[in-house]
């Protein structure tokens, strides 16, 4: 901290000589945090080493043999498990601290390998024969017991995709969009109801008070699957896009009125972007439909995004001012 | 010369001092309200997220006024576009002075919007304007960048700033013959050093007139140039760049001249950042020094291939495991000035986007319409991310 500039705030009175001495004390004796340091190599490391004895052994697949891998992998798993529940600190409905540095990373790892335990049981002896359903159904109770039970928020995000996967759905952040097939009508519908219960799996979370913390993971991914999946059922169904658009609309105002609530700047800004993208498609189509693209109406596409476009911005300014009080993600 | 309220600027650093302080417990709530009362700051800058979805909707803004621009003159194109180019950034900077001005915009992501584009179209209409050479063009974007960073204190500014005036000594150079082709690394490297000795230079000058105006800009052009340090004498940059820019023709296995001297810098200034972080206690050192060693050990593996990648994964993924479990052991007492345990108030949010990251790379998305899947699947992490 800078020891001039406090002693300068002390100077005009601004600051108590106590508070001066004791950011003094505090310089003195300061320490320099290697925490995040830490763990991005630790993390690197995991990455790296699963990644890299994953390959060595699907080369060496011949020489191994599928059962010694499975017993590899199912004995890896349970001796994770059997760490996690040796050293867990007690259940409790509110957020649980780690009890040390490694064990966030050991039940990770736990979940992984019983994900590809379990993958790997159906790939190669087909357990669950064709109903593929079962394959991931079962990993994904297990995590999301695993994650409330140990308190543990990557492996909640995991649950959560393996819930979607069960579904056939992929929702990993960067593939939300090019993964799905999303000019299915029954992955849109599907879609929009997994972001609808998700969505409303956090409202209860942050009702109940059941593992507060939760609650932005669960809304975080319900936010994003619903308005994807919604507008894409715009673009899909083209007969009846004006009730799709209701639809957002009405859900558009829901959110911003949790967001002032909750005083979320993240959930304002995520559902005022999606929002003008549903709203300028439907003016897109009106022209369209009204002019059939002669100049006029380009004009006006045009003038719209521009008008629009400010309009958006003065909202976002006058949400800006509305929760300012109180800053959160 | 600064368009921003120079002494808002300031405060604002008084206020983010305190604000660190009372992080820490050290200030009371009367103490901080005071320093904001004596300190006040008339800036407008919304929240970071807020900030990005102005910055969104201020580009969309931008582009359908050039576009409507471009349609008015849409029957001789051709001979006007540069113009419109030029006058359009003219606009922009009009706008930008205009937010600063009357309303007190402080990265607030309209600010940004304006300096971006208006910056990039007076680059490109420049050069459909007079056609320049290379070094000419460079030069120009140089000055250009520079007043920009001189007037609006802006980080990405000074990035182009650093990158054109390197970009325009190493055209300059290679134009003076072959020789100079050989020490034209050297060349960059030295003006990376000169970028990093002046902003140090600079900053203590900056904070020692408790003016902190450029303190941000200053702090970037230190990490930029200290990657353009290494990267202008890194074995692989140097080796395949010469390669392309001046025709060497090597063969697979050839190496460049002094090739020695180059694998030397690619090995010893990882190092040597790390050890001088530690030692000086300097987080950028720290964390650049962490990140040129994996560009290190890519650049190793890229020519000597010697066992398969996986090896490489696996030892490395060990040595790093083994490595932070030692370090974490290590400081569970503070030692020599050293601690494990996390800073109060910066990154207190950090756990929500450390579990996305997670869900992201480690995520089994098997599908199972496709049927579930060994490879992606199963073993995630290295397959799915695409690092290496």
């Amino acid at each position: 901290m800078n020891i001039p500039l406090f002693t300068k705030l002390q100077k005009e009175g601004l600051i108590s000589e106590e508070s001066l001495n004791r950011i003094r004390e505090k310089e003195s004796r300061r320490l320099f945090s290697l925490h995040w340091e830490i763990r991005l190599v630790l993390y690197l490391g995991i990455m790296l080493i699963s990644g890299g004895l994953g390959v060595l052994i699907y080369k060496n697949i011949d020489t191994i043999g599928h059962q010694a891998i499975l017993g590899l992998i199912a004995l890896a798993c349970a001796g994770c498990y059997f760490y996690c529940f040796r050293h867990k600190n007690p259940f409790s409905t509110k957020r649980v601290e780690a009890p040390n540095a490694f064990f966030d990373y050991v039940l990770l790892l736990a979940s992984l390998l019983l994900i590809s335990f379990i993958g790997y049981l159906q790939f190669q002896y087909t357990v669950f024969g064709n109903r593929f359903g079962l394959a991931t159904f079962f990993p994904m109770i297990i995590l999301f017991c695993t994650a409330y039970y140990f308190d543990h928020l990557g492996v909640l995000g995991l649950a959560i995709t393996n819930l979607a996967a069960w579904l056939g759905l992929t929702v990993t952040p960067t593939r939300l969009l090019s993964a799905n097939d999303f000019n299915s009508g029954s992955i849109i519908i599907t879609a929009v109801l997994l972001g609808i219960l998700l969505l409303v799996v956090g409202q209860i979370t942050l009702q109940k008070s059941f593992k507060r913390h939760f609650a932005f993971t669960y809304t975080n991914f319900g936010l994003h699957i619903f308005y994807v999946a919604a507008l894409a059922g715009m673009f899909h169904f083209e007969g009846i896009y004006l009730l799709w658009f209701a639809v957002l609309a009405l859900s558009s105002y829901l959110f911003y009125q949790k967001a002032i609530r909750e005083k979320s700047f993240y959930i304002i800004v995520v559902s005022a972007i999606y929002s003008y993208i549903a709203l300028s498609y439907v003016v897109i189509q009106l022209l369209a439909h009204l002019n059939h693209f002669d100049m006029g109406s380009i004009y006006l596409g045009f003038i719209y995004f521009i008008v629009s476009g400010v309009l958006f911005i003065m909202f976002l300014m006058r949400s800006n001012k509305k929760i300012k009080s109180n800053d959160r993600i | 010369m600064i368009a921003y309220n120079a002494r808002w600027m300031s405060n604002l650093a008084v206020v983010n001092a305190s604000r660190e302080a009372i992080d820490n417990d050290l200030l009371s709530k009367e103490e901080m309200s005071a320093v904001e009362a004596h300190y006040p700051v008339g800036f407008y800058t919304p929240h970071f997220v807020i900030r990005i979805g102005l910055f969104l909707l201020c580009l969309v803004i931008l582009l359908f006024s050039f576009g409507l621009l471009a349609l008015l003159f849409l029957s001789n194109i051709e001979h006007t576009y540069a113009g419109l180019l030029l006058f359009f950034s003219i606009l922009c900077f009009f706008g930008l002075e205009f937010m600063i001005n009357r309303k007190n915009h402080f990265c607030s992501g309209v600010d940004d919007a304006l300096l971006y584009v208006g910056s990039l179209l007076l680059f490109v209409s420049v050069y459909f304007l007079i056609h320049p050479s290379e070094v000419f063009f460079l030069g120009i974007i140089f000055m250009i960048s520079l007043m920009s960073v001189i007037r609006y204190a802006d980080r990405v500014m000074a990035l182009v700033a650093f990158l054109s005036l390197g970009g325009f000594l190493f055209y300059g150079a290679i134009e003076f013959g072959s020789l100079m082709k050989l020490i034209v690394p050297f060349l960059l490297m030295t003006y990376s050093a000169l970028c990093y000795l002046f902003s140090q230079r600079f900053k203590s000058l900056d904070q020692t007139s408790n003016l902190s105006i450029y303190t941000d800009c200053l702090e970037f052009l230190k990490i930029v140039s200290l990657l353009g340090v290494y990267i202008s004498v890194n074995f692989w940059i140097v080796r395949e760049l010469s390669n392309i820019m001046f025709n060497l023709q090597l063969q697979n296995g050839q190496s460049i001249p002094f090739g020695w001297l180059f694998w030397i810098s690619t090995l010893l200034i990882p190092a040597w950042y790390i050890l001088y972080g530690v030692k000086k206690k300097d987080r950028i050192f720290l964390r650049i020094g962490m990140c040129l060693v994996a560009a290190m050990i890519i650049t190793i593996r890229y020519y000597y291939p010697l066992f398969g990648i996986e090896w490489w994964m696996s030892a490395a993924g060990f040595g790093m495991i083994s490595a932070s479990w030692l370090l974490i052991r290590y400081l569970r007492i503070p030692r020599n000035g050293f601690t494990d345990r996390q800073e109060p108030g910066k990154y207190a949010d950090a756990s929500q986007s450390e579990s996305l990251v997670q869900a992201e790379t480690f995520s089994s998305t098997n599908n199972p319409v496709d049927g579930t899947s060994f490879g992606g699947g199963s073993f995630g992490g290295g397959g799915s991310t695409g690092t290496f």
